[in-house]
Parts: C-alpha cells; sequence; structure tokens
C-alpha cells in the first residue's frame, strides 16, 4: 500500500464540523431508542436526549476550545507542557486505548446487525473481519482523505435518514406520543446518562484540532457538528415512539432498523427500503470506525514516534479484532458498549478538567 | 516475478470476492405470502398442537404464464397451500422445509389468519404471535385475521381474474378500509403494542364461504389474558367504528316519515374526552362529527328547505348515536371489555390516574363496566342533496 500524498496533512475547521458528527452518528443510534424508552414514559425521552445532547456540544466546544489554545501541536505536545511528560504519556495511551476499543465495539455492533438482518449464515468472525479489513485500508492511507470520505459520505447519511423519517410518516400516531412530562426528574437524568454514550466521539477533538489550519474557528465548528447528531436522535426518538409506541419501542432490539423496515411504499422497488438504508449505514459505521482507528494510531505514533504508522496500525488491528470478538452474547456486547461509553466520558471529563486547571496554572504557550 | 506474483494474486482475489456466503438462488426460495393457523384435531400432548397451512408462491408458473411461449405449465395453478402440524411455529415452518423442498422464506409475508378457535384459547394466540414479531425475517406490517371456521379454507379462497387468494384477502382489506362497515386492517406491529400494554382490542373477523370472503364483523381480544371473548356484527363494527372515527365511507339508513332515507358519509371524525377526577364514576364524552349528503330517499319531499333538513339531520344525529350505543353496550354490559381504546386514553391524558386504576381497569373489578359513564352526542351536517331535488312527486 503506497502513501497517497494529497496535501501537508492539515485541515480546515470546516472539515472538523463534518468529522464531528460523521464519528458521533454510528452504532449507538440504531439501538439508542429502544434503551430510551424503557426508562422513560411516552416520548418524555427526547428531554433526555436534548440534555445529553447540550452537554456533549459544552463538552466538544470546551475540548476543542483548549485545544486550540495550542495551535498546530499535537497533544502529546501541550499536555507535556501543561502536565509534565510521564503523566502525558500515560493520557495519551489511556486515550489510544480507549479510541481502540471504541474500535473493536463498531466492528462487533455492525457485525451483529448486519448478522440478524443480512447475513444470516456468514459466520460472525467474517463479517467483522471483512468490515475491519476494508477499516485498516481507509486508515493505512492519507488522513486528510478521511475528513473527504466524511465530506462525501454524510449528506448521503442525512439523505437516506431523512427518507427514514419522511416515508414513516404515513403511520406515524400522535396519540403513541402521549402522555407527555410524566416522567420523573431521576428518570429523565438517567436517561439522559445512558443517552450520552450515542454522543461519544468528542476525544477525536483532543487530537484533531492540532491539525487545524485555522484553530480559532475550531470551538465553534465543533460546537455545530455536534448539534447536528443531537437534532437527527430527538426526530428519530420522536418519530419511532410516534410509529411503535412507547412500550413496542423499548422491546425492540434495534428501533431504528425496524423503522427502515416499515417504510412501506407502493413502488414495489422501496418494498425492502431497508436494504438501502443498511448500505447508507455501514457507511456511517465506517466513517466513524475510521475516524476513531485513526485517532488511536496517531495517539499511538506521537508516543513512538520513530515507528511507521502503517507498523502501529498493523501491530493495534489484530488486538482489536480480538477484542470485538471477545463478548459472547448480546447482553455481553452492551456491557461492554457501557463500560467503553462511560470510562469513555469519564475520562474526557477528568482530562477537561485537569488540563484545563494546569492552563490556567501555567499559562497558554510554552 | 513480481509482476507475475502480482498478477496471481489478483487472479485468486477475484474468486475471493466474487464468493456470498448467504446466496440463495430465488428458485430455491418458498415465498411465503400468507399463513393461517388452525387448532390441529387431535391433541397427544398438554401443549396445544396447531396446523400451519403456508401459502406458498410458485414462481415458475408465473413465469411459463407471462412468457409468449405456450409452456405447459400454463394451467397449474401459482400458488400451493402446505399444511403441517406441530406444537411451535418454528418448528412447523422447518418441518414444512422438508414438505415443499424449498426453505419457507417470510420477507413477503402479507397476511397471516388465526382461526377463532385458536384464539379462544387463553394466552395461545399471543404464544403463536410470538415468532411473527421476534423473527427479523417476519415485517411489522402483516395484517392479522381471524376466521370463523377453519383459517386454511381462507387461503384456498379462489378468486376469479386474481391469482393469489392471500395478495386478493389482502387487497381487499386495503382497498375496503375506508368502508365502515369493515374495520380497519390490523397490523402485527399493532398488536404487539397491544400485547405489551394489555390493552383490549379488535381484529377483522372473517369467514370464508365457497369462493368468497364473508367479513364478519370483528373479533374481540381481552386484553388481560389474550383470548377472544366475543364478536361484533357488522352493524356493531359500524358503531365501533364512528366511536374511534376511523373508517369514514358509508351510508347511515334511517327513517323519516316512515319513509327511508340514506345518508352517505363523506367525512367523519370522532372526539373522545375522559374525565376520570372521581375515580367512582369516569366520564367519557364521545362526540361524533360527520358531512355527507343524502343519496337516496323513498319519500317525495322537498329537501330544498331548511327546516327539513334541520329535522333530517336530527334524525341522522339519533340513528349514529343508536349505532354507536349499540357498540357500547355490547363492550361495556356484555362483553365487559374495552376495545374502544377509552383506557389508552385516559393513559395518555391522565397518566397518574391510570397507572392506579390499570389493573382494573376492564378486567378484575372491572371499573370500565361498573364505574365508567360513556356519554355519546352525534352531530351531523348535510352538505348536499345530490344532482336533483325531487325524483318523483
Amino acid at each position: 500500500m503506497r502513501d497517497f500524498e494529497y496535501s501537508d496533512e492539515r485541515i480546515s475547521s470546516r472539515e472538523i464540523m463534518v468529522a464531528m458528527p460523521s464519528v458521533v452518528i454510528g452504532a449507538g443510534v440504531l439501538s439508542l431508542p429502544s434503551d430510551l424508552a424503557s426508562i422513560t414514559i411516552g416520548s418524555d425521552g427526547w428531554i433526555s436526549l436534548a440534555v445529553s445532547g447540550m452537554t456533549a456540544i459544552a463538552l466538544a466546544w470546551a475540548i476543542a476550545k483548549l485545544a486550540s489554545r495550542f495551535p498546530q501541536q499535537s497533544f502529546m505536545d501541550y499536555a507535556s507542557h501543561l502536565v509534565s511528560k510521564p503523566v502525558a504519556v500515560v493520557m495519551t495511551f489511556l486515550l489510544a486505548l480507549i479510541s481502540l476499543q471504541y474500535t473493536a465495539f463498531e466492528v462487533r455492533q455492525i457485525a451483529d446487525v448486519a448478522k440478524q438482518y443480512l447475513f444470516d449464515r456468514t459466520p460472525l468472525e467474517v463479517i467483522s473481519l471483512t468490515f475491519l479489513l476494508v477499516v485498516v485500508y481507509a486508515v493505512s492511507g492519507s488522513r486528510e482523505g478521511l475528513f473527504r470520505l466524511n465530506t462525501m459520505f454524510l449528506p448521503i447519511i442525512l439523505l437516506i435518514t431523512v427518507g427514514v423519517l419522511l416515508f414513516n410518516f404515513g403511520w406515524f400516531d400522535f396519540g403513541n406520543l402521549q402522555p407527555i412530562f410524566q416522567t420523573g426528574f431521576t428518570d429523565l437524568l438517567r436517561g439522559a446518562g445512558s443517552s450520552v454514550t450515542s454522543y461519544i466521539g468528542f476525544g477525536i477533538l483532543w487530537f484533531y484540532v492540532g491539525l487545524v489550519k485555522d484553530p480559532e474557528k475550531a470551538p465553534r465548528a465543533a460546537a455545530i457538528g455536534m448539534s447536528l447528531p443531537m437534532l437527527l436522535y430527538v426526530l428519530l426518538f420522536v418519530m419511532i415512539v410516534g410509529v411503535f409506541g412507547n412500550a413496542a419501542t423499548a422491546n425492540l432490539l434495534y428501533p431504528t432498523v425496524e423503522l427502515a423496515k416499515t417504510v412501506d411504499l407502493p413502488v414495489g422497488f422501496f418494498e425492502r427500503f431497508e436494504s438501502i438504508f443498511f448500505v447508507i449505514w455501514i457507511m456511517a459505521i465506517f466513517n466513524t470506525t475510521v475516524m476513531v482507528l485513526d485517532v488511536a494510531v496517531l495517539a499511538l505514533h506521537t508516543l513512538f514516534k520513530n515507528t511507521p504508522k502503517i507498523k502501529i496500525l498493523l501491530i493495534v488491528t489484530p488486538l482489536t479484532y480480538l477484542v470485538s470478538m471477545y463478548p459472547q452474547n448480546l447482553l455481553e456486547v452492551s456491557r461492554f458498549g457501557e463500560i467503553i461509553s462511560y470510562t469513555g466520558v469519564g475520562l474526557t471529563v477528568f482530562l477537561l478538567i485537569l488540563l484545563s486547571v494546569m492552563l490556567k496554572i501555567r499559562g497558554g504557550k510554552p | 516475478m513480481k509482476k507475475r506474483i502480482g498478477l496471481f494474486v489478483c487472479c485468486v482475489m477475484s474468486f475471493l470476492l466474487a464468493g456470498c456466503w448467504d446466496e440463495i438462488d430465488i428458485e430455491d426460495r418458498g415465498f411465503v405470502i400468507g399463513a393461517a393457523v388452525d387448532l390441529a384435531e387431535d391433541q397427544p400432548t398438554d401443549h396445544y398442537t396447531l396446523d400451519l397451512t403456508n401459502q406458498f408462491v410458485i414462481l415458475r408458473s408465473f413465469a411459463s404464464s407471462g412468457g409468449s411461449s405456450s409452456g405447459g405449465g400454463g394451467s397449474q395453478k401459482p400458488y400451493a397451500n402446505v399444511t403441517a402440524t406441530g406444537e411451535s411455529i418454528l418448528e412447523i415452518t422447518r418441518e414444512m422445509a422438508a414438505l415443499a423442498g424449498r426453505a419457507p422464506y417470510h420477507e413477503h409475508l402479507k397476511i397471516l389468519v388465526v382461526a377463532a378457535e385458536v384464539a379462544r384459547e387463553p394466552g395461545l394466540f399471543a404464544s403463536i404471535m410470538d415468532l411473527y414479531v421476534r423473527d427479523q425475517e417476519m415485517r411489522r406490517e402483516i395484517r392479522v385475521l381471524i376466521s370463523e371456521g377453519e383459517a386454511k379454507k381462507i387461503m384456498e379462497i379462489e378468486p376469479s381474474g386474481a391469482t393469489l387468494p392471500a395478495r386478493y384477502i389482502y387487497s381487499l382489506m386495503e382497498n375496503n378500509n375506508k368502508t365502515i362497515e369493515l374495520l380497519e386492517p390490523v397490523r402485527m406491529g399493532s398488536i404487539h403494542e397491544y400485547l405489551l400494554e394489555k390493552n383490549s382490542y379488535v381484529l377483522p373477523h372473517v369467514q370464508a364461504e365457497g369462493s368468497k370472503l364473508n367479513s364478519k364483523g370483528a373479533a374481540v381480544i381481552q386484553g388481560h389474558n389474550n383470548k377472544m371473548v366475543g364478536a361484533l356484527t357488522g352493524t356493531e363494527t359500524k358503531g365501533l367504528n364512528l366511536i374511534t372515527g376511523k373508517n369514514s365511507m358509508g351510508t347511515i339508513k334511517f327513517e323519516i316519515d316512515g319513509q327511508l332515507m340514506i345518508y352517505e358519509l363523506e367525512n367523519m371524525s370522532s372526539e373522545i374526552k375522559v374525565d376520570p377526577s372521581d375515580r367512582d364514576n369516569i366520564e367519557i364524552t364521545v362526540n361524533i362529527e360527520t358531512e355527507g349528503r343524502i343519496s337516496e330517499m323513498f319519500g317525495s319531499r322537498t329537501l330544498m328547505d331548511e327546516s327539513y333538513l334541520r329535522e333530517i339531520e336530527q334524525h341522522i344525529n339519533k340513528s349514529l348515536e343508536e349505532l354507536a350505543n349499540q357498540a357500547l353496550t355490547k363492550g361495556q354490559e356484555e362483553l365487559q371489555v374495552d376495545f374502544f381504546g377509552f383506557g389508552e386514553k385516559i393513559k395518555q391524558k391522565h397518566y397518574g390516574i391510570w397507572t392506579e386504576i390499570k389493573d382494573n381497569w376492564d378486567y378484575g373489578s372491572n371499573i370500565f363496566s361498573n364505574q365508567t359513564t360513556v356519554d355519546i352526542t352525534a352531530n351531523s351536517i348535510v352538505r348536499t342533496i345530490g344532482a336533483a331535488d325531487k325524483v318523483k312527486d
């Protein structure tokens, strides 16, 4: 595999804006409405989604703001400046580890869903391996290329989502949304807690903001990029509860896929709309996985400067594959996802607070 | 040398890329388009033994009758009904794969007919629904019907003109779903909701009569034990549709001055208001609004008369209220089951009260039939009287 040399591996803040939703929208949204509906009453889950979405936007903005104080610097550089080199190494390593785990989780999720709905008899191992190999191929190339791929795929993903929303309007029943505002405060917070996992992905900002040509615009771009998934999730959730009702939504494993299956237009071609939906959604998950794996490789590359990127990639990929195959059943996969999400959010918040405090103490420029 | 190795790898790769693990040729798939569930004649074990009839589409006969060449398969039926017996639906389906010579494929399943006999056993109907909701091959758009007598017979109805019985029944239900005597088709997805919420509900009730499908109104399923507890006649279904405001096309026959007159509905809606504040007497008001025209009359008075039109409207209101009350009486007093969705309305509007009463709503101490008053009023407008005023004098 030869390296494509596009440009100087620098990106614009607009590309950060596109990368944000590309990373965030992934496998999580396929099952998200189900967890949320089981916690909340009626259609109240959208409040939880909005709350966690706002939190995610705030986090993304804060991370980008912090990182943009150190233009053209890698995470390793500015973290070393703020909290000494050994601590920075540990941090980078932890972030890389979480990213790898997240890659493994995404691979497993897409393989599970694809096996359930598309490939009945193909072994799970083969589906995930095929997917992972494509991801590896993408990551081994130019980073700039990945951002271009994001920009190319995102409109298609949004288009298909809007399609799923519109074509289901015939089944939408306002009665299903009621009762409204009946969920207690604690349950709403619990819902927000469980849905914050669907917004995970702001971790990429720690590393990518350093590549941005116009860092002063990065915080705004990150926040705008993050608000897109929030809007999408709220719309999807309301639509799904409106079509299936709260109880059925809570009892479907992948309500979003079922929503795509419900699309039934008189034109024969659209009788199996979910097959198109799947193709597009695999693109969404591909984007997520590629970005997350790339961040992991980038992080490790700053630790092992002398090892070529491709070598790092080829070392971590088999490990990722093994981890993704480790959970034995559905319950273990979802527990695996929860653990990664919560540690991811926890680590991000911890880093944000620690680095911000140190920034106040030590000041900006090294 | 390097070039040759590259070429070799490319060749091997192209073989690998062309493979598909899940490939099944379309000829090998048994497309199931309709299914019917009956209770088997002998019940050897403690579990229910069921008869499942799947209607397979035979693609070959489609191909040969469609083509211009006069093949021998033209007279062949385009479908085949295969029946097998067993205790679980999946088990029967597997067995059927051996009988039919191809694996049943349910992605195109349109209707599921369950015999009333099956639905009358407590819990059995819900257990049958399980596979049809759980299996990812099934769609939530499968329409579910209850048949009086053998469900298998429904799959044998051969309509003139149409090719597949299952598709014929499906389109019949879809196209007639505006008619007020018929129930709106019920989707598998809705049944999933009803089962989870333990709501009582109604399903279309049909019967096969020779080569004709007879609609018998609606089958009432009690939510608490998932059991068919009764059936509504066509007239009662009309009343039910008036209360729920579902199907808006149809005619109302009434008498005025001793002569018949027909009011054709063009638009109908209903508004249900619930007031559960007094727990011992929950008040429900149903307001039915209709618009329509006089399309047939046996008398000969002029209709271009304001006061006479008012009088006609009064008569229409009265007969609408009578129809609705008939259905209500059946539900509230005779069957003591709330299939009108009043409970759902209370849940939507007064969630706090609903959580307290839901276990005794149409079950247990049955608040619905003992402590609930339903008041139905109708309000009709005659918009037009057709192309002529008086036809005879």
